[in-house]
């Protein structure tokens, strides 16, 4: 619609220019025809003049409309204000400064040119033409009054009263003369006219001249002196004279002769061209200024219709390439605050439509990817809230355990610390700063020393148990030092968790301890039973006076004996376990201490001891004495598990960096059931139906008093292996 | 703008602006005093245009190019009101025309009268000769600018009084205004109308 109404604009706007140079062009050749007298036109200069007004006020009306509208969109910023004005002055400039060259070049070229043409002799050989044709009419009017009077007196002379005779000498004058009619009035007479022969008139042009002739004849009867005059007759020109004949010198007029010759209708009009030629001439000359200013006022009014044109165009122009840019502009205001879905509808189908149309074509995109923003954040959000839940339910999970987790970022400072920490260490570390500032006291120095002998904040992945002298109590506590690292595996730092389990341990012990108690009541009990037997054997032969009490009471004393000295070994076994002597450290040849164990159990037949000593593991502090009766203690399981056929494995290395002395025993034997291994270092716990269950309750006492770790593994390809660390 | 280029300015605008076109000659155009006579119904109004056929005028009629006075005889009522127009009560306009042959050499005179009455055209009663012949230029300058007895008619029932005015013009030919605009060359005269 809106395209068919510019197309419609445009057609009419051609039509309407087309009509206005077909005008001009009608109005040209108009005055190309007409020359000069066109100029004398009564209508065509007002119309000029009112065409120009109307033009000028038009372009004026619009120039300053459009200019006042221009001032103000510039002040008010609005966009393409500026734009607009430059174009509309450009094409304005543009016009009017070569329109008004061509002006003044028209107007002094115009102007000059019909000043060279007035300055022509055309005018004087016109003019001259004219008065030859003047002067011979004036000889021939002088000639034929002299004529007219000269047959006057003639007559008067001659008084001829007979009209026939009067009719010869009339024609005979004439023909002597060689006039084209002499005609005579007389009063109470009839005129005699008396017309030549040969004179080439028509009926009509005769009854013309006679009415010509009685006319001037009239004259010159009223004014009584000869009249002469000049008559068109048709196409011809009838020179013509009339006197008065007078009665005497100074008589009265007794009649009046009129005599007259007529041009041919070829010099008539060879004289009335010469007369219209010489008229059209000075015409020229004295209309010429009237001649300049008309063409002066077509061309201004070329100029006016062009500058309108120009102005007209500039506007246009402007409008319709900043119509678009305004529409372009607001639409994105539109969209910078947010209406992603304003489109630009201007159809120019030029490069500002191709502006118009890459703009929506980014709108369109920026909408398509606010909607995938809109998703992706909502999609954010509901993760965002989800990890936020999962965070809130982490951080209560952390705030509630009971075992303090405490982390640290790559330079070993606190990130997060849980109200366990406090609970357990009695400090909590604030986030920034550092651990190692809070284990300063005495009941903290082993862990930073446990913490120190993994490297300090740089930790790496240990687990161990540490008795803290704590102001309350001693505590047991279990340090677990792992490293947090990123989705990329790099290390964002360091999770130090620490497990309160004093109260595990006291009932770990507790239930140690009742099942010691079990066992030791067991232990005795099953003794008890055969002393009692025998004792109530005794006392039953005894009573009955049993002949052969003699040969049972050596069998009663013997058992009750055996089963006593059973009671006093297990005594004797509790009260070693019980009076193990306190750890001394000391440097110690970790191979000697080995070697010295494996001595023992040289020759041993069915058995290959397999001995693996790491050349850098050196000394260590340890108690040798001990290390040696916790590695008797495994070695001797050993041997009972291989049952006197196969290998026993003694190693010893160094691990994490040096910091962790670490010795394998191992055996291929049937292995240790899985439901066992939380109890093999219970005292009194024994899979083997001769042992005091003691064994390795003392060698986990032996490594807990060095603050090292055990724990048994699977040996390949069978067997059991015990893997004892120590902190070095 | 200083001084110089003002006056400079006026000069040339005052120039332009009175560029006389071909009634160069009527400058010193002006109506002698008219001679009025009251009559029955009527008053005979005469006057003559003084100065207003010069030789340019004559030179262009001689050319052949036609010459056409217009010459108006009012009975106007004058407005308390300073720049109303008149109240034009009757008017008699007489248009004389020359007209030149070269080949002949005589001058066709014409003259036209329109008479009106409160804005109405009526006939024009004693009119003179529509149309006549002459070779002598004194007859066509008197003929072209002596008005001899118009009859003006007065309406009826018109009260006399120093606001009725005889305003007696003639429109000569044509100036040009800003040297492009055409405007007519006027003069005119006004007598109060004597009981």
């Amino acid at each position: 619609m809106r395209g068919a109404r510019r197309t419609a604009g445009w057609v009419g706007a051609v039509v309407l220019l087309g009509a206005v140079i077909w005008g001009f062009y009608l109005l040209l050749q108009r005055l190309v025809e007409l020359g000069s007298e066109y100029a004398a036109n009564r209508y065509i200069l007002p119309v000029l003049t009112i065409a120009l007004v109307v033009l000028s006020l038009a372009l004026g009306g619009v120039l300053i409309r459009n200019l006042v509208r221009l001032v103000v969109d510039r002040k008010r910023g609005i966009l393409g204000s500026r734009l607009r004005a430059k174009l509309v002055f450009f094409l304005l400039g543009f016009v009017l400064f070569p329109a008004l060259m061509m002006v003044y070049g028209s107007a002094v070229v115009i102007k000059r040119t019909v000043e060279a043409i007035v300055k022509t002799p055309i005018e004087q050989v016109t003019s001259y033409s004219r008065e030859i044709v003047d002067a011979w009419n004036d000889f021939l009017r002088r000639r034929c009054v002299l004529e007219a009077d000269r047959i006057g007196n003639e007559l008067e002379r001659h008084r001829i009263d007979d009209r026939t005779a009067l009719g010869l000498f009339l024609d005979g004058w004439r023909r002597r003369d060689d006039l084209d009619f002499v005609l005579l009035v007389r009063p109470g007479d009839e005129p005699l006219l008396e017309l030549a022969p040969d004179l080439d008139i028509s009926r009509d042009e005769a009854d013309h001249l006679a009415e010509d002739a009685m006319t001037l004849v009239r004259a010159a009867e009223a004014s009584g002196r000869p009249e002469s005059r000049l008559d068109l007759l048709g196409r011809g020109l009838l020179v013509h004279a009339a006197a008065p004949i007078r009665a005497g010198p100074s008589g009265s007029v007794v009649g009046v002769v009129s005599v007259g010759l007529v041009h041919s209708h070829d010099v008539t009009f060879k004289m009335r061209e010469i007369t219209r030629q010489a008229d059209a001439y000075r015409q020229f000359r004295l209309e010429r200024r009237d001649l300049v200013r008309l063409y002066l006022m077509l061309i201004l009014l070329i100029l006016l219709v062009t500058v309108f044109l120009a102005t007209w165009i500039g506007f246009y122009l402007g409008r319709r390439i900043t119509e678009p840019i305004q529409e372009v502009a607001a639409a994105a205001r539109e969209i910078s605050a947010g209406n992603l879905g304003v489109r630009v509808h201007a159809n120019t189908g030029d490069e500002v439509g191709v502006l118009v149309d890459a703009f929506n074509e980014m709108a369109a995109q920026l909408q398509e990817s606010r909607e995938v923003i809109n998703r992706s954040n909502a999609d954010l959000r509901r993760s965002n809230r989800a990890l936020d839940e999962r965070r809130r339910y982490i951080e209560t999970l952390v705030a509630n355990l009971s075992t303090a987790v405490i982390s640290l970022d790559r330079d070993g400072r606190v990130t997060t610390s849980n109200p366990a920490t406090e609970r357990i260490l009695g400090v909590r570390p604030g986030t920034g700063e550092r651990l190692r500032e809070h284990l300063g006291g005495d009941a903290l120095r082993p862990l930073a020393d446990l913490l120190d002998s993994h490297g300090g904040d740089e930790a790496v992945d240990f687990r161990e148990q540490l008795v803290l002298p704590m102001a309350r109590g001693s505590m047991t506590v279990a340090v677990q030092v792992a490293p947090l690292r990123g989705a990329q595996g790099e290390r964002l730092g360091t999770l130090v968790m620490i497990e309160d389990l004093t109260d595990l341990m006291r009932a770990q012990r507790a239930a140690a301890w009742r099942e010691v108690a079990r066992r030791i009541a067991h232990e005795i009990k099953n003794p008890l039973t055969p002393i009692q037997l025998a004792a109530q054997r005794l006392r039953k032969k005894f009573a009955e006076g049993a002949p052969d009490l003699d040969a049972v009471l050596p069998q009663a004393t013997d058992s009750i004996e055996r089963e006593v000295a059973g009671l006093k070994r297990l005594v004797d076994e509790f009260s070693r376990f019980a009076r193990m002597p306190e750890v001394v450290t000391q440097p110690s040849d970790v191979r000697r201490i080995v070697d010295s164990v494996t001595a023992l159990y040289e020759g041993s037949p069915g058995v290959r001891f397999d001995v693996d000593v790491a050349p850098d593991v050196g000394e260590v502090r340890v108690d040798p004495e001990q290390l040696r009766r916790a590695l008797i203690n495994l070695v001797d399981n050993a041997l009972a598990a291989i049952d006197g056929d196969g290998t026993v494995g003694i190693a010893a290395s160094r691990t994490q960096g040096r910091r962790l002395l670490r010795i394998e025993v191992s055996d291929t034997g049937p292995g240790i059931r899985r439901e066992d291994r939380d109890r093999l270092f219970v005292p009194y716990f024994s899979t083997k139906g001769s042992g005091t269950g003691l064994g390795l309750a003392i060698v986990h006492r032996v490594v807990s008093e060095h603050r090292g770790t055990i724990r048994v593994e699977d040996n390949r390809p069978h067997g059991a292996r015990f893997v004892i660390e120590l902190p070095v | 703008m200083n001084r110089r280029v003002r006056a400079a300015l006026v000069f040339a605008v005052a120039a332009v602006a009175t560029a006389p076109g071909w009634a160069a000659g009527l400058a010193d155009a002006r109506i002698d005093p008219p001679e009025i006579t009251r009559g029955a119904g009527d008053v005979r109004v005469s006057w003559r245009l003084d100065d207003a056929f010069p030789e340019e005028v004559l030179e262009r009629l001689q050319s052949g190019i036609p010459v056409t006075y217009r010459h108006r005889v009012e009975l106007v009522s004058k407005r308390w009101m300073p720049l109303v127009p008149d109240k034009v009560l009757s008017r008699v306009t007489v248009e004389t025309t020359a007209e030149y042959d070269s080949l002949t050499r005589r001058y066709r005179l014409e003259r036209v009268e329109e008479v009106e009455v409160r804005g109405r055209e009526v006939d024009a009663a004693g009119a003179l000769p529509a149309e006549r012949v002459t070779e002598d230029p004194d007859e066509v300058r008197a003929f072209m600018t002596e008005i001899d007895a118009v009859a003006l008619p007065l309406p009826p029932g018109l009260r006399e009084g120093p606001k009725r005015w005889i305003r007696v013009s003639a429109s000569l030919g044509r100036r040009f205004v800003l040297g492009i605009f055409p405007s007519s060359w006027s003069v005119s005269r006004e007598t109060p109308l004597a009981p």
